[in-house]
């Protein structure tokens, strides 16, 4: 994990929150309170927006609350009982990366990115209401990061492929997302500055 | 043209960089031991070794290959003295034999990581289709050849 | 689809027994006399000399034995040279192996007609094998005997060379081959009396090059000048080609031409990847026509209509089973079974060259005899100037009997007058595949006081599986004998072989069949008939003895007065299985017992179920195919076959408006190594005729499990897959 040396979008705004309300008159203060409580709640929903993304199958099946993978949009198990393996990236002998490669095969129809392999079961989401997964985003013993790592987390070719996740063996085309990357990546960034506040549920 | 690296020789193929690497070897390069059985990576007839990692060839495109090692089944051993296919020979594994070029590889792949596998660790590990049903002799032939690389 | 009558053979002996087996007469005699020269690939670096058409030996001594059964794993070709190499003194290593082109001498003499399958390569040949070594040895032992100026008595064989009775001067097959061979064949050779350890496990000669990627396949076959073709044809059966554009594909990277076939292409090019990627860029156009049938309805239309409303031909009437219902506690079941793929893991290829009045082919096929007279069908050309060189099957099953894709590459070579290889893609294997058919069976038992059957009536649905397969030869003039042709009812028994001839003391027994036609193709797949039948019958007998309150191997037992063999191997299951200790915990057992391909097999599975996944931990299956040619050979078989007995339960092939639905092994998905129980084969000591083993091991396996499955949930398993049970198997 990289640090990053300047201060968390949280943080400024926790901390310029307290100093309003030390210097400012009561009607600034409530104004004041009013606006946070804006941004809070459009960063609330920018996450909504941004947990049907990542509740999509692209992401949930490899962020997967099992010892094995699960596939297309019904989750089933991976076919051939794949298994998670020791280091999330398939069993000794049968890595990922055995069909796996670093983007989509059309001739095969198997999808592939950089590094394909399964999220740790500490960032596994099976069950994870939108609130719920937001703070396991957040929770450090989940695996979550700081606000400010999102952004590269999702540049990774990996998530990437969620959004073009490619055909499969017949052509058929995989969903991807209802919300574009682009989209996505504007909302993610939006959600940071308001501080990464998540929903209740 | 691609260089490739296969079975420890340097060759020169002209191909489009998305051709399966199985088709490269097998036409290209004449190593008809590697086999077609599905083209989708779900039955493993295909499986070679790049960087010593068992890989689906079909779903392998040979523009990956560049400057990576490949052995196929014919590069395995000069002379089937590879433990994997000392044991084949011993237990008496194949039937129609198709498949076993892949599975040779995928056995090979797995002992190279996990020399002593468990039962658990070949069912995990071994996922290639054999139609006429080999799979209990793989299953000693595997142990047999643990214990032979030892 | 035509339905004719069987040509009058006026010359030969025909009769047909219970299983429409076709005796030809003579035919014995005939292998031995007709000369092998040309029959096989000759190396010219060797002289050659041929005694009968089945021993080759070179000036240098070297042994060629002639193989008639292809190989497709089941181990035949190792047997039967063993058989002969066993009459020459000579180990099995020290003979080559080759693969007879057609030529009369190589029939199956059961059905005079060249072929490999329906398990009974030992039962047809061995013997004739033993036949043919010792008359070689004859021959070599006349012309050692005539060049010494000896009596052939106490001149002995030995490491590949003759002796003298003096014990001190030796001659090598090489040096009186030549003579040998100009020998007549002797007509009733002498039988070694001390053959090398009967019933020893053979390292098979197969095994080395398929463990080293040398092995050559169909699918491997290389010629200097060769082109590759891939062929598209329709997704839905009985579509045609409407519109393709072929000025546009012609212009592909390395597209050499493009060929219209009745309901599809063919792309022919330097690689195969180039023709397959080109004709996947085609954008063929089908025409809207085509097969409606759909799986989703046939079972509740279709079939269930037919098996109320007939005709139905009765192929086993034995006392009077419908008087004997009446007022007798009755039970009735109703049973099906899906279509299936034989999805050899080869998919179907083919190499062809047609040029300058000659017609070369490269095959791996088990239908020799059909290939090479589509080839001539085809080509026009006379028999002679055809070759068919067969390489190793990746697979058979039954699907290789046909020649469907022989003809398809030979329109290809002819039209590109260079050497084609054809092959298939998995997804084309599957949509144009012979299935195996999907049937209907309403079962009806009745049982006296004591709870004993006194009553079978059973009554079948089900299409045809000898459309393709019924020799050619035997029915008329028929002008493309890769088309469907019925033969007559009465010869049409492998929708109901395993009930016809089961082994039970049932007094009255009904058995009729109402012979479907539909408009999917049709054909045997490994295990035939018997594979669907014992699963009703055995899962029934099941429901008898449940009825009746009585133990299943005991049941059995009682109904077993008078067929040893079936008893035999019933009762060593049992005991192997420890079927009378109690099952491990949260596991039970069931049992079948199957009478088929010139052998019984019972089998025990032990099962556990849990979440709806099903467990088999254990199957033990106790084996008589009649004395054991090689115990090792057999078990693989056996093992094998248990396999392809379970994941007969877990694949089917469905169709929606006449496409079928499962294309790649990611829908139609063969047993994995994972889900494969501990297997253990036990043989019954047997002096009978030997049987075959490659479509046995499957038989009772359905059965036996959903019988298990009953045993410990009281589930009745009627219909495969097990999926429509909410089951899979873990």
């Amino acid at each position: 994990m990289s640090k990053d040396k300047s201060v968390p979008a949280i943080r400024q705004l926790c901390v310029g929150m307290a100093v309003s309300i030390v210097i400012a008159t009561g009607a600034v203060v409530s104004v004041q309170n009013a606006a946070a409580q804006n941004r809070l709640e459009e960063g609330r929903e920018e996450f909504r927006q941004m947990a049907t993304v990542l509740q999509h199958p692209r992401c949930m099946n490899c962020h997967v609350r099992a010892d094995f993978p699960r596939q297309g949009d019904d989750r089933r198990r991976h076919s051939m009982n794949v298994t998670r393996g020791p280091a999330d990236r398939g069993a000794p002998g049968l890595h990922c990366s055995t069909c796996h490669q670093s983007s989509n095969q059309a001739a095969s129809g198997v999808p592939g990115a950089p590094d394909w392999h399964l999220a740790p079961l500490r960032m596994a989401w099976d069950g994870l209401s939108a609130g719920e997964l937001c703070r396991a985003l957040l929770d450090p013993a989940r695996g979550g990061m700081k606000p400010n790592q999102f952004i590269p987390h999702f540049q990774t070719g990996l998530v990437r492929w969620a959004f073009s996740p490619g055909a499969g063996p017949h052509g058929e085309m995989r969903n991807a997302p209802a919300v574009p990357y682009e989209r996505f990546m504007a909302l993610t960034r939006e959600w940071v500055e308001r501080g990464a506040p998540c929903p209740d549920q | 043209m691609i260089k490739l690296n296969v079975n420890g020789r340097a060759a020169t193929v002209d191909a489009d960089p998305d051709t399966p690497l199985l088709w490269v070897l097998r036409e290209h390069l004449g190593l008809t031991g590697t086999k077609y059985g599905c083209g989708i990576a779900a039955c493993g007839a295909c499986t070679v070794h790049v960087d010593g990692g068992a890989v689906r060839s079909c779903s392998f495109p040979v523009g990956e290959a560049k400057d990576r090692k490949i052995t196929t089944i014919e590069g395995l051993s000069h002379n089937r003295s590879h433990p994997v296919q000392k044991a084949w020979i011993a237990e008496q594994v194949p039937q129609c034999g198709y498949c076993q070029s892949g599975m040779i590889m995928a056995v090979a792949a797995l002992l190279a990581e996990k020399p002593r596998p468990t039962d658990a660790d070949i069912d995990a590990a071994i996922t290639n289709i054999c139609r006429c049903g080999t799979y209990q002799r793989i299953r000693k032939a595997i142990h047999v050849a643990a214990g032979f690389s030892q | 689809m035509n339905t004719v009558k069987l040509r009058d053979r006026s010359n030969a002996a025909v009769r047909f027994t219970r299983r429409a087996v076709l005796r030809g007469g003579a035919l014995v005699l005939s292998a031995a006399i007709i000369p092998g020269e040309g029959h096989a690939a000759p190396n010219p670096a060797k002289e050659t000399a041929s005694l009968t058409a089945w021993v080759r030996i070179g000036r240098d001594g070297s042994v060629t034995v002639i193989a008639s059964q292809s190989e497709m794993g089941q181990g035949i070709s190792t047997t039967l040279a063993a058989a002969i190499a066993d009459e020459l003194y000579l180990p099995l290593e020290k003979v080559a192996i080759a693969f007879a082109p057609f030529a009369p001498a190589y029939r199956d003499p059961v059905y005079n007609w060249m072929f490999t399958g329906n398990s009974q390569g030992t039962s047809s040949f061995y013997q004739l094998m033993r036949q043919m070594g010792a008359a070689a040895r004859e021959m070599l032992v006349s012309a050692a005997a005539a060049r010494w100026g000896v009596s052939v008595d106490g001149v002995t064989l030995g490491n590949g060379r003759i002796a003298h009775p003096d014990g001190r001067r030796t001659l090598s097959f090489g040096a009186v081959a030549a003579d040998a061979a100009k020998l007549p064949v002797p007509t009733a050779p002498k039988l070694r009396d001390d053959p090398p350890s009967p019933g020893g496990a053979l390292r098979r000669w197969d095994i080395p090059a398929k463990v080293d990627g040398s092995a050559e396949f169909g699918i491997d076959v290389r010629l200097p000048g060769m082109l590759l073709a891939a062929v598209r044809r329709a997704p839905r059966l009985g579509s045609k080609l409407e519109k393709h554009d072929a000025d546009s594909l012609k212009s592909r990277p390395g597209v050499v031409t493009v060929l219209e076939i009745s309901d599809g292409l063919i792309v022919v090019a330097r690689t195969y990847w180039q023709a397959k990627r080109a004709l996947e860029d085609a954008n063929l156009v089908w025409s809207a026509a085509g097969s409606e049938f759909s799986s989703a309805t046939a079972f509740d239309q279709v079939y269930a209509q037919r098996l109320s409303s007939g005709p139905f031909f009765t192929h086993l009437e034995k006392g009077s089973a419908s008087s004997a219902m009446d007022g007798a506690t009755k039970l009735e079941a109703t049973y099906q079974l899906p279509f299936e793929a034989h999805a050899t893991m080869e998919p179907m290829n083919c190499t062809a060259h047609v040029a300058d009045g000659r017609c070369e082919i490269w095959a791996p096929t088990q239908g020799v005899e059909l290939a090479q007279a589509v080839a001539a069908q085809v080509t026009g050309l006379p028999p002679e100037r055809i070759i068919i060189r067969r390489t190793l099957l990746g697979g058979g099953f039954g699907r290789r009997l046909l020649a469907d894709f022989v003809k398809q590459t030979l329109v290809a070579a002819m039209a590109v007058k260079q050497p084609v290889k054809l092959i298939w893609s998995r997804e084309e294997d599957m949509t144009h595949d012979f299935y195996r058919p999907a049937v209907l069976h309403r079962i009806a038992g009745a049982l006296d006081s004591s709870g004993s059957a006194v009553a079978l009536s059973h009554r079948v649905v089900s299409p045809s599986q000898m459309l393709y397969i019924f020799p050619r030869s035997m029915l008329g003039d028929i002008k493309d004998w890769t088309e469907a042709v019925a033969p007559p009812e009465k010869f049409d028994t492998m929708a109901v072989e395993g009930i016809i001839e089961q082994p039970y003391d049932i007094a009255n027994q009904l058995v009729e069949q109402h012979r479907l036609e539909l408009d999917i193709p049709t054909s045997v797949w490994r295990t035939t008939g018997h594979g669907p039948n014992n699963f009703v019958l055995e899962c029934f007998v099941d429901e008898l003895a449940a009825a009746a309150k009585r133990d299943p191997v005991a049941y059995r037992r009682s109904m077993l007065r008078s067929d040893r063999r079936a008893l035999n191997v019933l009762d060593l299951v049992a005991v192997k299985s420890g079927w009378d200790r109690r099952s491990p915990s949260g596991a039970a057992r069931g049992v079948a017992l199957a009478k088929a391909f010139g052998g019984y097999v019972a089998a025990v599975a032990e099962v556990s179920v849990r979440n709806s996944r099903l467990s088999v931990r254990r199957l033990t299956m106790a084996v008589d195919c009649g004395r054991l040619l090689d115990p090792g050979i057999a078990a693989s078989n056996i093992q094998g076959g248990a396999v392809w007995g379970l994941s007969a339960m877990q694949t089917e092939i469905t169709f929606e408006r006449g496409r079928p639905m499962q294309l790649n092994f990611d829908a139609f998905e063969p047993l994995r190594l994972g889900q494969t129980p501990a297997i253990e084969v036990h043989f019954v000591a047997s002096d009978d005729k030997p049987g075959g083993t490659g479509e046995l091991g499957p038989v009772p396996v359905p059965a036996a499990v959903c019988n298990a499955v009953y045993a410990a949930t009281g589930q009745r398993i009627r219909a495969l897959p097990i999926s429509r049970a909410g089951l899979s198997f873990a």
